[in-house]
């Protein structure tokens, strides 16, 4: 190629990011170049800061800086109802409604086979532990309608059904196939309000 | 509605191709292998939004090549259409494709669907009625798709949820038996929701196409054979019934009921081929005439009666949903039938239906075909129009 190896390297690098084509990480390398030295090196340090520091949390397995992280420590959340969902960025986009007041629990991904995703791989051995406790008393699936969010959701279901909980599902409003991720906030409270018993 | 110009980039054994055509009967003339099928296939390419044949969509680019374009203007009642489909060759081999309609992108299939309407006739579609199931679903599958897109959505999920169950089948046997158990479960669970849903609505096609059928193998057998199609419901019960007027008063309910107890007794069978057993992916078709499968009954002439009466519904059927007569591919197949089928079908074509027809040899074809028709050379991958 036409760059010198670490404008190389760098590109490179960017290209890795999801989204990011050839073209824009070139624009990116380019900016990185033109930015003051004191800026790169707070970026650089920025990233590998927020590498060490955040981590999921022991509790909720959602991503944070402290452990346990921010929503577990509030106490003025309440305990009785557990939402679960696939990812942390799905807790982001669920806390952005300001809807829901109880805790969340991040399962770090959704059944599929064919991604070598099974059971194990997720942190259902660890909801089924916090639930056993005794002070959920609802716990809210807010899964995508996909087939696999289905998969995990019946999954899901046969393991908790016989413990004496409220199950529900969010569904209403958002569309077969739509991401939870990229829902705005009031198809989401709408979604909350309309939750319904998993069959 | 009607074709008025091709144009290939790429695509199989076509470099660059930029073709026009006449509104009428299009005849393309050339020896084996030199792209008369292929340049079809790009015309099925543009309509279904995918290939009709059963390969990877990393063959439709040409060998040595990144990317392929197939692009159309065609004329339907109303306006003048563009439609354009892009496959580029990605890393690890995944092919990035694109849709376009009148210059608007598209990420799936689904919107092409029902755009430009085709009815294809191969020589190969002669031997559907003998051939392995998978032909006969996948001609139902893919006219029940071009009737209702909601089948379509339907149809992928269920195709997902398959591929899951298969891959957990074969590779997460070894895991912890329990989960095992619990997703197999989940899966057969969502196999009878969604093959219950499948089964409905390809039995609401079948019947709208055992409407036209009948009529007109009625139409072209002398002897008035009478033709259904029936539906074969892949089941362990030996006893289930399994004719079309049963099972048009299966309800949906039930039929998810039927195929979950189906899963539960083949389990141990499933789990031993590893391999998904029941279900409407195994499910077939049969052809009766006269009240006696064709299979083994009918004879070589009423196995030709009876795929042209197939073809001559799937063009009615489309023409009266769509309210425009579908474009008519014949590819190799008219020198496969004999003058009276020859005539009906052709007497058809001059019914202002748009034609597309492939042959080795003119000789093969009835002379009055070439009135007005436009006549074409294929060679290697270069069509000349002469
Ligand atoms: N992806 C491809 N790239 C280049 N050539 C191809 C590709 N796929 C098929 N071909 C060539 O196309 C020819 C077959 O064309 P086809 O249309 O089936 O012939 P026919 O005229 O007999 O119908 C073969 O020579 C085959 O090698
Ligand atoms: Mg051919
Ligand atoms: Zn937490």
């Amino acid at each position: 190629m036409f760059y010198t190896q670490p404008l190389a390297k760098l590109i490179d690098e960017f290209q890795k990011f999801p989204g990011v084509g050839p073209k824009s990480a070139q624009r990116m390398a380019f900016f990185v170049l033109n930015l003051p030295y004191n800026e790169v090196t707070s970026l650089a340090r920025s990233i590998v800061e927020c590498k060490e520091k955040v981590k999921p949390c022991q509790n909720c397995f959602y991503l944070s800086a402290l452990n346990p992280c921010e929503i577990c420590a509030n106490l003025r959340r309440e305990v009785k109802s557990l939402c679960v969902v696939a990812d942390s960025k799905d807790v982001i986009a669920l806390e952005k409604t300001r809807e829901f007041r109880g805790l969340y629990h991040v399962l770090n991904g959704l059944i599929s086979p064919l991604a070598n995703i099974g059971p194990e791989n997720l942190k259902i051995h660890e909801l089924i532990n916090r639930v056993s406790n005794g002070s959920v008393e609802e716990i809210i699936l807010a899964i995508n309608p996909t087939i696999e969010g289905d998969t995990t959701v019946l999954y899901l279901n046969k393991l908790l059904k016989h413990l004496n909980l409220k199950i529900t599902r969010i569904a209403f409003g958002l569309p077969v196939g739509s991401d939870l991720e990229l829902a705005d906030d009031i198809t989401l409270v709408r979604a909350l309000e309309g939750r319904r018993e998993v069959v | 509605m009607w074709i008025n110009n091709v144009y290939l980039k790429n695509f199989r054994n076509y470099p660059e191709l930029d073709i026009t055509l006449t509104s009428g009967a299009n005849l393309f003339i050339g020896k084996n292998a030199q792209g008369k099928s292929n340049f079809l296939e790009s015309i099925e390419l543009l309509s279904l939004g995918k290939s009709s044949r059963q390969v990877s969509d990393l063959d439709l680019i040409s060998h040595n090549q990144n990317s392929m374009q197939a692009e159309t203007n065609f004329q339907n009642d109303y306006n003048l259409e563009n439609l354009k489909i892009c496959y580029e060759k990605h890393s690890n081999n995944k092919v990035n494709k694109s849709y376009f309609i009148n210059g608007k992108a598209y990420k799936t299939r689904k919107p092409v669907l029902g755009r430009l309407l085709t009815v294809s006739f191969k020589s190969q579609d002669l031997q559907l009625s003998q051939n392995a199931p998978k032909y006969r679903r996948d001609w139902l599958d893919n006219l029940a798709c071009l009737i209702s897109k909601a089948y379509l959505e339907i149809y992928n999920n269920y195709e997902k949820i398959i591929a899951q169950k298969n891959s957990l089948l074969r590779n997460n046997f070894n895991s912890n038996l329990v989960s095992f158990n619990d997703s197999l479960d989940v899966y057969n669970q969502q196999i009878a929701q969604h093959g219950a849903k499948l089964i409905k609505f390809r039995l609401k096609t079948l019947d709208r196409i055992n409407q036209y059928a009948q009529i007109t193998l009625v139409n072209i057998s002398s002897a008035n054979d009478n033709l259904i199609i029936d539906y074969l419901r892949k089941s362990n019960n030996e006893s289930s019934k399994n004719n079309l007027s049963y099972l048009n008063s299966v309800s949906q309910d039930e039929f998810a009921n039927l195929l979950y107890n189906d899963m539960q007794t083949t389990k141990a069978l499933e789990i031993l081929r590893k391999q998904s057993l029941i279900g409407p992916h195994r499910d077939d078709l049969e052809f009766i005439i006269n009240n006696q499968p064709a299979k083994g009954f009918a004879s070589q002439g009423q196995h030709r009666s009876l795929i042209l009466a197939l073809k001559l519904a799937e063009l009615q059927l489309l023409e009266d949903k769509f309210s425009q007569k579908p474009v008519l591919l014949l590819d190799d197949v008219l020198a496969e039938l004999d003058e009276n089928r020859q005539t009906e079908l052709i007497s058809r074509i001059y019914q202002s239906c748009q034609t597309i027809i492939t042959t080795v040899n003119i000789s093969y074809l009835p002379k009055n075909l070439f009135k007005e028709a436009f006549v074409f050379d294929v060679n290697n991958g270069h069509i000349t129009k002469s």
